[in-house]
């Protein structure tokens, strides 16, 4: 190659790698339809961004129910299964299915503890394990033709969070950090909760960045009074001790940084330090319940040891939308000191499963509605019951269920939705969605948050190695007919 | 041609999601994954050509996708002439037809935002085929 053919070449690709760049930093930037308004500072990706259109919420909870819960026992009353139970599934419904999970096809199964009730004005359907969550169906927009893919929770956990069955895409909460920003600078823009010993199944690939750069990743919040690895102060050094050293420590990087006035990764840096000073108060602050009335710790739950982890979680959820935090993903864990049970996974014993996870949930969940609601928060706030994927109208070990990707029930409350209302319905035995046409897979679901947080989905871009990526893949259609 | 019949081929496999589309021509031996993958990736240049507005390689996409569904129905024609069961799949081609042409007008027209919608309107009934035709 000439000297001058390469040197074109250099100019070229190191002028297309900032142009992809600076592109790929920007929500809804095109490279060739860049608008004034989406260009932002490199060294702070975290300052506040403006949607697409006006957003009809801010925030986003997220209700991971780890281990799949079977609608078929909570939501989705099927009087001809009840009728069926003990029978062989017919044929015809289980047409254009993959049926090879782990447990075969068996006979129906209806456990004969459940029982069923409408409630509210919109007539919804609850079973007996849900009698608080209930009590609030007319706030409630049920999805009854969720379908996603796979049938390993690991896989389908990634794709309900990400939208994809491989690892290595940005997770929804990420795609919404950095389309937006953060409204509160003191703490993150996308905040991980989990009740339970440990951190949920298949880790931090579910609130990984992915592509996007690693600011935009969930910051995990652990149970307990200190919410993040490493950012107490050490015992034995003082406040002023390390406020000086952090003075000395700033002094010294704004005299390097006003050497290198360009250098926005040296900028980003110096704001994380500071970012990490003030979540040092910020945080523990965001999650300490002490100044919460007793009345409230008992809305949630808080009072009773078998909800007493999730609905701390869930009222430390209610805390950081209050701060502004934009997407708050809870992953369902067990109740404290459970070992048994560990998640909604009930591939046998059903009955006791569910009987202790819904315990575990239907309050906290309840008080979470109704205290949102209360103080006005309900209409800015989306709160998103979802899982990886339900359970098979036909039983598995005798007594359980086991995983069904092909029609189940999600649903959503809060601010743009039509409240009391159902989209879609799985067939007569609850094998599959009635409507193909209705069917609502992950990126529909993540394109219609995106549209109430005033995102356009197909706008929402980031350039990954040449290709401009989206959060919805090459599918997603926002599910219109929710809409209010 | 031989070439471009395999692609055209694996693009079939790749519509069906890796379904034997057999009894067919003996070329269909000569499928692999790397073909399948190299077709699979036109359609997500597709999506990503309309996002980044570059209207002539959106334009080269559509209508390579656009030959390729024609020979997808041509197949199923005649699948359907002896006697299969595949008028899902007619359907699912034609509306693929319609929707690759139409993503050429909209970008012609340089609208962009109503080409991406049709895009992923395409994505979607590639993905219905496949779930449609799925092993059990």
């Amino acid at each position: 190659m000439e000297n001058k053919s390469r040197r074109e070449f250099l100019k070229n690709t190191g002028l297309g790698v900032g142009g992809a760049s600076l592109a790929g930093a920007i929500p809804g930037l095109h490279i060739s339809a860049a608008r004034a308004s989406d260009l932002v500072d490199a060294a702070d990706p975290l300052a506040p961004k403006e949607p697409h259109f006006p957003a009809k919420i801010e925030s986003v909870i997220w209700l991971h129910q780890n281990g799949a819960p079977s609608t078929l026992d909570l939501y989705d009353y099927k009087p001809e299964l009840v009728k069926n139970a003990g029978k062989p599934v017919p044929d015809s419904f289980l047409k254009g299915i993959k049926t090879s999970t782990q447990g075969g096809v068996n006979e129906l199964f209806v456990s004969n503890q459940r029982s069923w009730k409408q409630y509210g004005e919109s007539g919804a359907w609850f079973s007996d394990l849900l009698p608080n969550l209930a009590n609030h169906a007319d706030k409630l927009t049920f999805i009854k033709s969720s379908v996603t893919i796979g049938a390993t929770h690991d896989i389908s956990i990634l794709k309900l969070n990400t939208g994809d069955l491989n690892p290595g895409r940005p997770s929804l909460g990420a795609w919404i950090s950095y389309a937006l920003g953060t409204a509160n600078p003191d703490l993150p823009p996308y905040v991980v909760l989990y009740n339970g010993t440990s951190e949920p199944r298949a880790g931090s690939v579910n609130w990984h960045s992915g592509f996007l750069p690693a600011v935009y990743q969930g910051t995990a919040f652990r149970p307990g009074a200190s919410p993040i690895y490493y950012l107490d102060r050490p015992e034995l050094r003082s406040a002023l001790q390390q406020r000086n050293s952090l003075d000395l420590l700033n002094k010294l990087n704004q005299l390097g940084a006003s050497d290198r006035p360009l250098d926005t990764e040296l900028k980003a840096r110096l704001r994380s330090y500071e970012l990490a000073d003030r979540m040092q108060v910020a945080a523990p602050e965001a999650v300490n319940l002490d100044k919460e009335s007793d009345a409230t710790k008992k809305l949630y739950g808080i009072d009773d040891p078998v909800s007493n982890t999730y609905g701390t979680t869930l009222l430390r959820a209610r805390r950081l939308v209050e701060r502004g935090v934009r997407f708050i993903q809870v992953v369902s864990g067990a109740p404290e000191g459970e070992t048994d049970i560990t998640s909604w996974d009930a591939h046998d014993d059903l009955d006791k499963n569910h009987g202790l996870m819904a315990k575990m949930v239907d309050k906290p969940i309840a008080g979470l509605l109704e205290d949102l609601k209360s103080l006005g928060l309900l209409e800015t706030t989306l709160v998103v019951w979802t899982s990886e994927f339900s359970r098979t109208p036909w039983g598995e070990s005798g007594t359980g269920r086991d995983h069904n990707p092909w029609g189940y029930t999600q649903w959503m409350a809060g601010g743009g939705l039509k409240a009391g209302f159902t989209y879609g319905g799985t067939d007569e035995l609850g094998v599959q969605v009635a409507d193909k046409d209705t069917a609502v897979d992950t990126y529909d679901l993540h394109a219609t948050v995106l549209h109430l947080l005033g995102l356009n989905h197909l706008k929402t871009t980031y350039i990954n190695n040449g290709r401009s990526e989206r959060p919805t893949v090459v599918f997603g259609k926002v599910v219109k007919d929710i809409l209010a | 041609m031989r070439k471009k019949f395999v692609v055209v081929l694996s693009y079939v496999a790749f519509l069906l999601g890796g379904v034997s589309v057999l009894p067919v021509a003996a070329e269909e031996a000569e499928m692999d994954m790397d073909l399948m993958q190299t077709i699979e990736s036109t359609n997500d240049n597709l999506s990503s050509n309309i996002a980044l507005e570059n209207g002539e390689s959106a334009i080269a996409d559509a209508q390579t996708l656009n030959e390729l569904f024609a020979v997808v129905a041509d197949h199923y024609e005649k699948e359907l002439a002896a006697g299969k069961d595949v008028a899902e799949a007619i359907d699912l081609t034609k509306k693929s037809i319609k929707f690759s042409s139409e993503i050429i007008t909209f970008v012609q027209q340089e609208d962009f935002e109503s080409a991406a919608n049709t895009a992923t309107d395409l994505a979607r009934t590639c993905k219905t085929c496949h779930n449609f035709y799925k092993e059990d």
